[in-house]
């Protein structure tokens, strides 16, 4: 639902009272700025108010309010209002609203992302204590985690969880994946009570997480379960150099204590602490600053993490790094560990000077609240090197590690000898887009925090790996004109240096990684979140590059095939940014978000603009519907057994998903929207994402596809893709997921209710007797076990 | 995205399945049919011998909706049960108001109730109960308790119902006195000794094994005519 409304010019007598003079467009001269922001908050209580006069027309009832949760005010002098949606004073979960108060005084609602009539069912039996529990409980946590961050709420059952699968490389199959996978029965009410439940967990027995639950509060079922780690004496400023890995001579924005030594901190960026260093170290740290992580201690693996970092700190001299490869352990604090830590260093304050210098905003969650970068560190569970980097809010931190491709001179194997190298493994993941990536993730925190899984999730990736990319291409701009983003200068690659092998993401093609979506499509959402990003990051580089009309161009798209021309580096980022700082909200679609960043470049260039225009074409280039263009055909599969597991939700990914008992029959059904042409084509198995790509087809069979319309799942357990695309149209197409489970338990070659009787007595068992008379082969049997009887005896068996 | 096609299938009433599978019965053969022109417009069961396990008339039935009731044998307690009943193609098996195929009659405990850690009320959560038609026309019904903690249930009463509906196009070559064969061809129960748990938490583990293990039943069915 989008619904913008028009507020009245009550508000213009106190902006003139300001000596604001209206503006559309550009930036405004400093001065008037400042006045509109020294009214911000006068402004956000008229936002407010009249977003509370409003509420009646958006749905809200009684109990229901809105109020504010972050508040901005652009160069353009637009004051943001983030405004939380609440029940009783509790948030509803994902559900928000935006109000923009513009200089003049007009106000508007985006209300996009707001989910109103939200008066929960039920009661609320649990405590806040209990729900953390509940939580803590299912980590099986072997180590310590933070003091659970609880907080009670009002849940959409739309955003319940459900069953994810993994790829298992080893097997090669797909199989499920239990820490993300969720069981809970469907929720009967359209909202409920619940607790959301954060997590930090950053210890060597349990490695570090970042955990968000949703529990439900009548009943403890965990409704919706991420991991929010998004993966990849005052000193004075003193202006150092250093020679990165990646950046080469760079100057490094360096700090010297008072007793002359010089550390890698950078007072000039940043002006409040870090929040987890002043909340649980008790160190009041300013400014922008990079850490090592060093590994002594007499067991090699002992990779225990507090007392074994260290602030690069303390150096006679103001000159870092040796621009060489990491060579690994004991070198962490030397002039080579240092290297990584320049490069680190280095893309954390060219990201901040591009956030402030093209954004207007101050570090990453616009207020100047301090990041730091930790270089150097492990797989805290394996001791091994880390091939990855991830950006945690909790600590407001970004971590990196040394990759893989080098051996691991550490850890031996049985033969004394440092374990190989990977051929496949990345050196340390400093590189500059990386470093940018991570940062933005921080960055989408304190914007529009989409969500990090389903298509908000690839959103959220792509936003990083958009920023990354625009941070190499700030960083190739010439002296003294740092108020824009050159159009050269990136390599629209991700990761390309820092991994030997080949880059991590091509964002022109993102499925030349053989992973990643071109284009959206129904069951785009089933991706891991790093490979659903590929169709938002082909989308910005069409808006600011163009698209090739030549068919075998890597920019080429079907979708329009005489190809689009760009507008730009700068404002393809600027359009961006208005859109997740100003309009996207946390569950935004792909279709919601093009509305998004349609809204934001009409902002900023005016509703007929070519630059408008041109957002439009670059969405419609990754077959996003775009409000007002023509109508695409859409496949949809139909809900089935809307009294069951899979109906409740119909806007989850559960209502994509069968659980059937292995080898039966079952009729295949989809439909075409907006086309009379109706016939659908079927093929099962293959990779996630690509219909034509057979990289994941399953050597061990997939059933068959019979003539009559049905299909003959194998007589095994498993997840099959199921692809149903338009015969008219074959690039539109929409894919779901089945899994079939065994009944058999009680192996006597008939799949049925009889089974259960096994499965209960495992249930019954103590716990080291348990045998796995379970149906999908789970470790143990719990109530995931009746669930998947329940659901596969009802859809293949259960009334019609 | 997917629906059964096993209404699709053609029903297959084989001898082998009726003498598959464990445990089980068959119907009794009854009086030899009444040759009739007359065709049928509902059933009359005839309920089987007392004793045991077996499936009665319950009194709600009404001549085109019989609902059958499993009851145990006096003195017996279980923590569940679960059956196989084949039908001819003539007979529908109907569902209850909660869209089974089956309808718990309340005496077995199916919730979890062993959460000392939340304390917590019983809650909605997913149980072991759980009734479909497979192909064939095989009813298969399977209601089992699943917390160790609960004590076994006495099962003289009804524990679980099943309908049979009369449906004049599948019926239709159905005469009145027509004898339609039900066939028990698996049932299985959880005993009520399935190894001894001490309160401690300690357990005997030879005795845990050799007991958790359902244990094959006779179930008996009566006769089933079309009037």
């Amino acid at each position: 639902m989008r619904i913008h409304v028009s507020g009245a010019l009550r508000g213009l007598a106190l902006v003139l009272a300001a000596g604001v003079l209206p503006l559309a467009g550009g930036p405004l001269p400093a001065q008037q700025l400042k006045a509109l922001k020294a009214q911000e908050g006068q402004r956000s209580a008229r936002a407010l108010a009249y977003a509370s006069q409003q509420a009646p027309r958006l749905g809200l009832r009684t109990g229901e309010a809105l109020t504010a949760r972050r508040i901005f005010t652009t160069p353009e002098g637009r004051t943001v209002v983030r405004l939380d949606h609440t029940y009783a004073g509790c948030r509803v979960y994902g559900s928000s609203s935006i109000a923009h108060v513009e200089p003049d005084g007009r106000l508007k609602l985006v209300t996009t992302g707001l989910r109103p009539n939200a008066a929960p069912a039920g009661e609320c039996r649990l405590t806040a204590e209990q729900a953390g529990a509940i939580a803590l409980k299912s980590l099986r946590l072997r180590g310590q985690s933070l003091a659970p961050r609880v907080e009670k709420v009002v849940f959409p059952a739309a955003l319940q969880g459900g069953l994810r699968p993994m790829w298992d490389s080893a097997a090669h199959k797909l199989v499920m994946d239990r820490t993300r996978s969720l069981f809970s029965a469907p929720l009967a009410d359209a909202f409920v009570w619940a607790y959301q439940v954060d997590v930090a967990v950053w210890n060597k027995e349990d490695g570090v997480r970042d955990l968000h639950f949703v529990v439900d509060a009548a009943t403890g079922a965990i409704l919706r379960k991420l991991d929010n780690l998004q993966t990849e004496g005052a000193p004075t400023a003193a202006p150092g150099t250093g020679k990165g890995q990646y950046a080469g001579d760079v100057a490094v924005a360096a700090a010297q204590a008072g007793d002359g030594t010089f550390a890698l901190q950078d007072p000039t960026r940043g002006s409040l602490p870090n929040p987890y260093f002043s909340g649980y170290e008790g160190l009041d740290i300013t400014g922008i600053f990079t850490m090592g992580e060093s590994h002594e201690g007499g067991d090699p693996t002992d990779y225990t993490r507090w007392g074994l970092n260290f602030f690069y700190a303390g150096r006679a001299a103001n000159v870092w790094g040796d621009g060489l490869p990491f060579q690994d352990h004991p070198h962490e604090n030397d002039v080579n560990g240092e290297t990584a830590a320049v490069d680190a260093h280095y893309g954390l304050g060219l990201t901040w000077d591009m956030y402030r210098n093209i954004f207007g905003r101050e570090g990453i969650d616009g207020i100047g609240t301090t990041p730091f970068a930790q270089v150097h560190i492990r797989d805290t569970s394996t001791g091994r090197k880390f091939d990855n980097a991830f950006w945690s809010g909790s600590l407001f931190g970004m971590f990196f590690g040394d990759g893989t491709y080098y051996p691991d001179s550490v850890l031996k194997d049985a033969s004394g000898n440092a374990i190989e190298g990977n051929p496949d493994g990345l050196m340390s993941l400093t590189e500059l887009d990386v470093t940018a990536h991570e940062l933005s993730h921080g960055l989408m925190d304190g914007t529009a925090a989409l969500s990090y899984s389903g298509e908000s999730g690839g959103l959220n990736e792509a936003n990083s790996d958009i920023m990354g990319a625009l941070a190499e291409a700030y960083a190739s701009r010439p002296a003294g004109q740092d108020g824009a983003i050159p159009d050269t200068g990136t390599d629209w690659l991700v990761g390309a240096k820092c991994r030997p092998a080949g880059p991590l993401r091509f964002m022109r093609k993102p499925s030349r990684d053989l992973m990643s979506a071109d284009h959206w499509y129904g069951g785009l959402d089933w991706l891991d979140v790093h490979y659903s990003s590929g169709p938002m990051n082909r989308c910005f580089y069409f808006l600011a590059q163009g698209a090739s009309a030549d068919p075998a161009a890597e920019t080429y798209s079907s979708f329009i095939p005489t190809g689009m021309t760009g507008i730009g580096n700068d404002k393809a980022a600027r359009i961006w940014f208005k859109a997740i700082s100003e309009y996207m909200t946390s569950q935004a679609t792909y279709e919601e978000a093009a509305g998004d960043v349609v809204s934001a470049a009409a902002d900023l260039y005016g509703e007929s603009s070519p630059e408008v225009a041109a957002v439009k074409k670059a969405f419609t280039a990754i077959n996003v519907q775009v409000a007002g263009e023509p109508l695409l055909a859409r496949v949809v599969f139909p809900v089935v057994n809307t009294d069951g597991w899979l109906g409740r939700n119909p806007g989850s990914m559960m209502a994509r998903t069968q659980i059937m008992p292995m080898g039966e029959t079952v009729i295949l059904s989809a439909q075409v929207l907006n086309r009379t042409d109706q016939r659908v084509t079927w093929k099962v198995g293959g990779h996630l994402g690509d219909v034509n790509n057979p990289v994941w087809a399953d050597p061990s069979g997939v059933g068959v596809v019979n003539a009559d319309g049905t299909w003959t799942a194998p007589m095994r357990q498993g997840w099959f893709v199921m692809t149903a695309a338009s015969a008219a149209e074959p690039d539109q197409y929409s894919q779901g997921m089945v899994l079939a489970v065994n009944l058999d338990c009680d192996n006597d070659a008939e799949q049925d209710a009889v089974d259960m009787a096994t499965t209960a007595l495992s249930y019954y068992m103590p716990y080291s007797l348990k045998p796995t008379a379970s149906p999908y082969n789970g470790p143990w049997v719990e109530d995931a076990d009746a669930n998947f009887f329940q659901t596969a005896i009802r859809n293949s068996w259960g009334a019609k | 995205m997917l629906k059964s096609a096993s209404r699709f299938l053609a029903p297959a009433l084989t001898l082998a399945l009726l003498t598959a599978c464990g445990g089980g019965s068959v119907s009794s053969p009854g009086p030899a049919p009444v040759p009739s022109a007359v065709a049928a417009t509902g059933f009359a069961y005839t309920d089987p011998a007392e004793g045991g396990w077996r499936l009665v008339k319950d009194p709600s039935s009404t001549a085109t909706r019989l609902v059958l009731n499993l009851v145990g044998p006096v003195g017996t307690k279980s923590r569940g049960v679960g059956f196989n009943l084949q039908a001819p193609s003539a007979v529908v098996f109907g569902t209850f108001p909660n869209l089974w195929h089956a309808q718990d009659a309340g005496v077995f405990d199916l919730l979890n109730h062993h959460r000392p850690e939340w304390d917590l009320p019983a809650s909605p959560e997913p149980v072991f109960f759980a009734a479909g038609v497979k192909t064939g026309n095989v009813l298969t019904v399977g209601i089992f308790q699943k917390d160790r903690l609960i004590d076994a249930k006495a099962v003289a009463a009804p524990v679980v119902q099943i309908a049979l509906e009369f449906d004049a196009a599948r019926a239709a070559q159905v005469k009145a006195g027509d004898v339609l064969a039900l066939a028990l061809t698996k049932a299985r129960h959880v005993p009520e000794d399935i190894g001894r748990m001490n309160q401690d938490g300690t357990y005997d583990e030879g005795d845990v094994l050799a007991k958790s293990k359902p244990v094959d039943i006779q179930i008996g069915v009566g006769v089933l005519k079309g009037i």
